[in-house]
């Protein structure tokens, strides 16, 4: 479970997370949503322990991430699956995790092969296109096998199949009682994957959820996000006439 | 609480022989070495008539000295990069998810880099020397003591020189801004400075971390300036400073580390 008491984030004028206070709860796969500049990565990382929250708290079981012996044993995350050396190779990037966190050599094959990138192991990760970058960034995530884990906008640049494979794979994890808590901007994919919804805009809470419960009267999730966002988008294009 | 801080170690040890970067720089300070010893000895083997033999003699322990104003930049850019490539990619963060208490990750990184920097060091300034030696051909003199000691020397400095690089990449965050510094600090500034001819600016050069580095290298920039009767330390001395140096800008590093989000 993981605990947001009154948890704000200024940058100087602007404020990024605004007094949020939520539960995300295990067994369950919680979409995390929101319009660009929301708050929902800045989160994230607050959960993290690598951005430090202006006030409030965020805790994972009752207690903040930096106090955690082996963290990826408890808590697992994707922030940006590009954010790996480009010269490393694929299995020695997940090798170098697995020893920050005394887990078995055997275990980085078995989610290697998990994930489907067994066979490019030994590729470097700066050849990987997006799709395969965020199958290693979500082996890296199953690693620690951890109760928690996190993904930011993890179907970015998958191919139909893997963003299939990625809804069961997810689904699954709720269903072993884990706590997943998911960041996309895919509506519709949203709401075949979460069964239970966060609404951000401007770093407010707009909606903590069940599914069923946010999308009642509308047709879809997608409108009743933009029904609910409405007012809180901050970066808009001009019209298409 | 020593588990994990070996286990960070282990993960930092694995990370840096597992980018190519690291054998591309041990292999530039090999190579720059090589191009400042060999012409040493070939200049030595070539006899000056006018010279007696003692005199053109090359004890080949200075020869393991020479370049090192450069050659040390191979091996800061070896222990810089090993956090502002992290920052670059942005995998900083993966880091600090393994291990979030930021201090242990700072001390893992510098021990796993100044195991490579003593050890290179001292094979560098024995690489100099036998190359110098074997270019010399007649005239080279190898004393084993005196190459041992010459190579204690340049591995100490080494130590201390990428403490410095380590403390200034985690302040500043990128390869080109803690470059320029290191190369500001450590050559640059000591020299514009001394050939100003400013008494003031010149008594500041004698504390800069480059100036005092260099003194206890016996290669000191001060001596390249014929400055170094004023200088207000000796070898010993400036080892001290120059270790001093490193010291205040790693706690600074560690500071900012700590600090600021990630």
């Amino acid at each position: 479970m993981i605990t947001l008491d009154h948890l704000t984030k200024r940058y100087g004028a602007t404020t990024a997370v605004d007094d949020l206070t939520v539960q995300i709860e295990p067994g369950r796969v919680t979409g995390f949503l929101g319009p660009n500049g929301a708050g929902k990565s800045t989160t994230m990382r607050m959960i993290l322990g690598l951005d430090r929250p202006t006030s409030g708290t965020a805790t994972i079981d009752g207690r903040p991430y930096a106090s955690l012996q082996r963290p990826l044993r408890e808590v697992g995350a994707l922030l940006d699956a590009k954010a790996v050396h480009p010269g490393r190779r694929l299995r020695t990037h997940l090798l170098a995790m697995a020893r920050s966190n005394s887990i078995p050599v055997a275990r980085v094959d078995e989610v290697l092969e998990r994930v489907g990138l067994a066979g490019v192991s030994r590729r470097r990760a700066g050849s990987l296109s997006l799709g395969m970058s965020q199958r290693l960034g979500i082996a890296g995530v199953l690693l620690g096998d951890p109760r928690v884990m996190l993904f930011d906008e993890p179907v970015n640049g998958l191919d139909p199949d893997g963003v299939m494979w990625i809804r069961k794979l997810l689904r699954s994890l709720a269903a072993e009682g884990r706590t997943v808590l998911v960041s996309s901007h895919l509506m519709s994919e949203m709401q075949q994957t979460a069964d239970h919804l966060v609404v951000l805009g401007r770093g407010r809470l707009l909606a903590d959820s069940p599914m069923a419960d946010f999308v009642a009267g509308h047709g879809s999730l997608e409108e009743a996000y933009f029904r609910l966002t409405a007012g809180s988008v901050e970066y808009t294009g001009s019209e298409v006439a | 609480m020593l588990i994990p801080f070996l286990a960070t170690i282990a993960s930092e040890w694995t990370k840096l022989w597992s980018v190519r970067s690291t054998w591309w720089c041990l292999i530039g300070a090999a190579a720059l070495m090589a191009l400042y010893s060999v012409p040493l000895g070939f200049d030595a083997a070539d006899p000056n008539p006018n010279l007696s033999r003692a005199d053109q003699l090359l004890h080949v322990e200075d020869v393991a000295t020479a370049g090192l104003l450069f050659t040390q930049f191979a091996l800061i850019a070896l222990a810089l990069l090993t956090v502002t490539a992290e920052y670059a990619s942005g995998s900083m963060r993966t880091t600090l998810q393994c291990e979030p208490r930021r201090g242990r990750v700072l001390v893992a990184k510098l021990l796993v880099v100044e195991v490579v920097a003593l050890v290179s060091g001292a094979l560098l300034a024995v690489l100099g020397a036998g190359l110098g030696y074997l270019a010399a051909g007649d005239y080279g003199v190898f004393d084993v003591s005196s190459v041992a000691t010459v190579a204690g020397k340049v591995s100490v400095y080494m130590g201390v020189v990428v403490a410095l690089a380590i403390g200034l990449a985690v302040a500043l965050r990128s390869t080109a801004g803690a470059l320029v510094v290191a190369f500001l600090a450590l050559f640059l500034l000591p020299m514009v400075l001394m050939m100003s001819g400013m008494d003031l600016m010149t008594d500041v050069s004698y504390y800069l971390p480059g100036t005092a580095g260099t003194e206890y290298l016996g290669i000191g920039i001060a001596t390249l300036f014929g400055l170094d009767d004023g200088l207000p330390y000796d070898a010993t001395g400036g080892l001290g400073l120059f270790a001093a140096w490193s010291v205040v800008t790693l706690l600074a590093g560690y500071v900012v580390f700590r600090r600021r989000d990630a």
